[in-house]
C-alpha cells in the first residue's frame, strides 16, 4: 500500500511542466537515435548528459530514462520496415520482422511490435517497483563482499553470454579494469599509471570511456566503413494491431519474454541486447513454434522485443535502490544523479524528499513506456525520416555532440583528448576484432569492483574465502563461475540455438553490442 | 596454416602482452605506505594484469593451433555490402573499407585539439566541422560552408548561452572575432 501512494505521488509529480517535457523530449530523442544505425540509445544519453547539467535532478534523469526506454523500441521501425536494424538489440526481429514485411504484412508486424513494447514495458515496471522497496531493504545488508560478488557475476555474465571467442572478450573487459585503476587509488592515495601527469592524476572518467567508444569511436568506424543507407520512408506506413485471440495464442511467449527480460536486466551488465537475444534463443528452443522461429512469425518479434524493453525497468531499479549501474546507459544516468551530487544507494529511499524524487522516476517508466508507443503509433512516418539525413552531416553533428559534450563535463581539454584516444582504441579494436563493449563494463564497473574488493580483504584480514563464505556473495560468486563455465556447456552439449544459419548475424565487434 | 599467417594473427596479442609486462613492472614501483596485514593500491591493478596477460596467452595458443572458426572468432558483419538474402531486392547498408579517411578524421581531430585555445572555438570548428563533412562524403562545397557555419553557431549558443559552458575564445587576434560572434549571438 505504502509503495502504491509513493507511485501515485510520482505520477502526480511528473505532470509538472517541466518533468513531462524533459519525458517527452526523451521520448523523441530516443527514437530518433534507435532509428539511425550505429547511433543507439547509449549514444544518445551520453550525448544528453551535458544538457542535464542546468537542469534539476528530477528531469535530468527523467529526460534520460526516457531515452533509455524509447530507445529499446524504436529500432525496431527500420529493421521491420527496411530490413536494417536501429540498434543490436533489434537484430533477432529481423528475420521475423522482415519476414512479416515480405508477405505484405508491415503493419501487422509493427503492431506486434507495439504491443510487445507496451506489455514488456509495463509488466516489468510493475514487479520492479515492487521490488523496489524489498531490494532497497536489502541492499541494507549489502557489504563489500555482496557488492564485489554482484559486480564479478555480472560482469562474467556478459562475458559469458557474449558469443564471442571468450578470451577475447575477456581481454576486453581486463584492458577496461585496467583503465579503471589509472589514477589517484581512493585508500592510499597513491599514483598509479599516472607517469607523472596531473591529468591523469584524476584518474580516466568512465563516462568519457563510453562517449569515446559508443561515440567518437562508432562515428569512426562508419566513415571508415562509408556506410549509406539508400532506404527511402515508405508510403502509408502505418501499425495494425493484432486481435486479441492472436495474442492470447501466444501468451506463453509473452509471459516467458518478459519475466526472462526483466531478470537478465537485473543482472548488471546484461542489457537489452543480451536480454533480447536470449529470450529468442529460449523461443526458439522451447517456444510452441519454435521451430518456425525466423521464417515470419509473431514470436520472432515478440519475444526479443518484449525482453529487451522489459530489461529497461530492471536496470532502472537496481540503480536507483543498490546504486549498481547494469548498463552503459545506467551508468550514464548514474553519472546524472553524481553530477547533481545524489548518490543513488538505499539510502535514497530513507528519507521522504528523495524518495518522492525516485518514485517520480519510477512513475516516468510507465508514462515513458505508454508515451513511446504512442509516438510510435502516431509519428512512424515523420520519425522514419531521420533516415534521410546524409550520414556525413550526422556523423559531424555527433561528434561535435560528443567533443564538446566532454568538454563540457570540467571544461577540461583534457577530457575530449580521452574521448578522441578511447575512440581510435575502438576503431582500432574494431579491426582486429576484439569486442569494444566488455572494455567499457570493465571501465565502468572497475571503481566499483576494486573498492569493495579492496575493503573486504582489509575487513576480513585478505580472506579471500569470505565471498563464498557470506550468504549472498556465495550465490553471485557460484552464479558468476557457472556462467563462466556456460560457453564451454554450450560447446560441449550443442547449446542454444542464437540464430539462424546463413543469415545475417550480429556483428560483435561494433560497440553497442553488450551495454544496452 | 602458414607460418607467416599464423604470426601475424597473434601479434596484436604480443604486443599486449609485452605492454601488459611492462604495466606490471610499473605496478610493482608503485609508492605507497605500506600498513602491516594489509594489501596495498599496487594488488588489484597486478591481479587485473596478470589475468590479462594468462587471457593473452591463451588467445594466442588459440589463434596458434586451433582451427579458424568465423562462428566463434567475431568474425560477423551486421549485413553484407549490398548483400540480398533469398533474391531480396530490400534496401540495405552498402559498405566498404576507408582506413585512411579515418586517420584523415584522427589527424583533423587531433590538429582541431592542439589549436583549439589558440584558436577559438568559433574559428576552429568552423573548419574542422567542414573537414569532418568532406570526409563523410559531403562534396557540395556551399552545403559544406552553410552547414558549417550553422553547427558552430548553434553549438556555441547552445553550450555557452543555455548549457553555462566556457568554451574557448582563443588569443589575439583570433579572440576578437570570439567575441564578435557572442555579441551577435547576445552571450556575455
Amino acid at each position: 500500500m505504502e509503495t502504491l501512494r509513493l507511485l501515485s505521488a510520482g505520477f502526480a509529480q511528473i505532470l509538472q511542466w517541466q518533468d513531462l517535457l524533459a519525458l517527452v523530449i526523451g521520448l523523441v530523442i530516443g527514437m530518433a537515435v534507435s532509428i539511425m544505425p550505429g547511433l543507439g540509445l547509449v549514444m544518445g544519453v551520453v550525448l544528453a548528459l551535458p544538457f542535464t547539467y542546468s537542469m534539476g535532478l528530477e528531469p535530468s534523469i527523467i529526460l534520460l530514462t526516457a531515452i533509455y526506454m524509447s530507445g529499446t523500441y524504436a529500432g525496431c521501425f527500420t529493421t521491420i520496415l527496411y530490413r536494417i536494424p536501429g540498434e543490436p538489440m533489434d537484430v533477432p526481429l529481423l528475420w521475423d520482422g522482415w519476414g512479416m514485411t515480405r508477405r505484405g504484412e508491415a503493419a501487422k508486424a509493427l503492431g506486434w511490435a507495439l504491443v510487445a513494447a507496451l506489455t514488456g514495458g509495463i509488466v516489468s515496471s510493475l514487479v520492479m517497483v515492487g521490488m523496489a522497496g524489498p531490494l532497497s531493504k536489502l541492499a541494507l545488508s549489502f557489504g563489500a563482499p555482496e557488492y564485489f560478488a554482484a559486480v564479478f557475476f555480472g560482469l562474467t555474465t556478459v562475458v559469458a553470454l557474449a558469443d564471442n571467442s571468450l578470451p577475447d572478450a575477456l581481454i576486453s573487459l581486463f584492458i577496461g579494469l585496467l583503465v579503471s585503476t589509472v589514477g589517484v587509488d581512493g585508500t592510499y592515495g597513491a599514483d598509479r599509471f599516472t607517469f607523472g601527469s596531473s591529468t591523469l592524476m584524476n584518474g580516466v572518467p568512465y563516462v568519457m570511456v563510453l562517449v569515446g567508444a559508443y561515440g567518437f569511436g562508432e562515428i569512426l568506424a562508419k566513415i571508415g566503413q562509408g556506410v549509406k543507407i539508400d532506404a527511402q520512408p515508405k508510403a502509408g506506413v502505418a501499425t495494425k494491431f493484432p486481435t486479441f485471440k492472436e495474442m492470447w495464442d501466444i501468451r506463453a511467449t509473452f509471459t516467458r519474454s518478459t519475466v526472462l527480460g526483466t531478470l537478465l536486466g537485473v543482472i548488471p551488465g546484461a542489457g537489452a541486447t543480451i536480454s533480447s537475444f536470449v529470450s529468442y534463443a529460449i523461443e526458439k528452443q522451447y517456444g510452441k513454434r519454435g521451430n518456425k522461429i525466423g521464417t515470419g512469425i509473431p514470436e520472432g518479434i515478440v519475444a526479443p522485443q518484449i525482453a529487451s524493453t522489459a530489461s529497461v525497468a530492471g536496470h532502472i531499479v537496481p540503480l536507483l535502490t543498490l546504486g549498481l549501474p547494469g548498463s552503459g546507459a545506467t551508468a550514464v544516468i548514474l553519472a546524472a544523479f553524481l553530477l547533481h551530487g545524489v548518490q543513488p544507494g538505499p539510502f535514497l529511499l530513507s528519507n521522504p524528499a528523495s524518495t518522492l524524487v525516485v518514485y517520480t522516476i519510477l512513475a516516468s517508466m510507465f508514462v515513458s513506456v505508454i508515451g513511446m508507443c504512442l509516438l510510435g503509433f502516431l509519428w512512424i512516418r515523420v520519425v522514419i525520416r531521420v533516415l534521410t539525413i546524409p550520414q556525413g552531416i550526422l556523423a559531424t553533428i555527433i561528434v561535435m555532440f560528443a567533443l564538446v559534450g566532454a568538454f563540457a563535463d570540467r571544461n577540461s581539454l583534457s577530457d575530449v583528448w580521452i574521448v578522441v584516444i578511447f575512440g581510435a582504441i575502438a576503431w582500432v579494436m574494431g579491426r582486429l576484432k576484439l569486442p569494444v563493449s566488455p572494455m567499457v563494463l570493465g571501465a565502468i564497473l572497475g571503481p566499483l569492483a576494486e573498492d569493495s574488493f579492496t575493503r573486504t580483504m582489509i575487513t576480513f584480514h585478505n580472506d579471500w574465502t569470505m565471498f563464498f563464505k557470506q550468504p549472498i556473495s556465495a550465490v553471485f560468486m557460484v552464479l558468476a563461475l557457472l556462467s563462466l563455465a556456460f560457453p564451454l556447456i554450450k560447446r560441449a552439449f550443442g547449446g542454444l540455438n542464437l540464430g539462424r544459419p546463413k543469415q545475417p548475424e550480429l556483428d560483435h565487434n561494433r560497440p553497442g553490442v553488450l551495454e544496452h | 596454416m602458414p607460418l607467416l599467417r599464423r604470426m601475424k594473427r597473434i601479434a596484436p596479442y604480443v604486443v599486449l602482452l609485452l605492454g601488459t609486462a611492462w604495466l606490471y613492472t610499473v605496478a610493482n614501483n608503485i609508492r605507497f605506505i605500506s600498513i602491516p596485514d594489509q594489501i596495498g593500491p599496487d594488488v588489484w591493478p597486478k591481479i587485473v594484469l596478470t589475468l590479462l596477460m594468462v587471457a593473452c596467452v591463451f588467445a594466442m595458443i588459440r589463434k596458434l593451433f586451433l582451427k579458424e572458426d568465423a562462428g566463434t572468432d567475431g568474425h560477423h558483419q551486421i549485413l553484407a555490402p549490398g548483400e540480398a538474402v533469398d533474391g531480396d531486392d530490400a534496401p540495405s547498408l552498402h559498405g566498404e573499407d576507408h582506413p585512411s579517411i579515418v586517420l584523415a578524421v584522427l589527424v583533423a581531430t587531433v590538429i582541431y585539439l592542439l589549436v583549439l585555445e589558440k584558436g577559438g572555438f568559433f574559428l576552429c570548428t568552423l573548419f574542422y566541422t567542414s573537414v569532418l563533412m568532406w570526409c563523410g562524403g559531403v562534396r557540395r562545397l556551399w552545403l559544406i560552408g552553410c552547414l558549417s557555419l550553422g553547427i558552430t553557431l548553434f553549438f556555441t549558443y547552445t553550450f555557452m548561452k543555455i548549457v553555462f559552458v566556457a568554451l574557448p575564445t582563443g588569443i589575439e587576434p583570433f579572440s576578437q572575432v570570439s567575441l564578435g560572434v557572442m555579441r551577435l549571438l547576445g552571450i556575455h
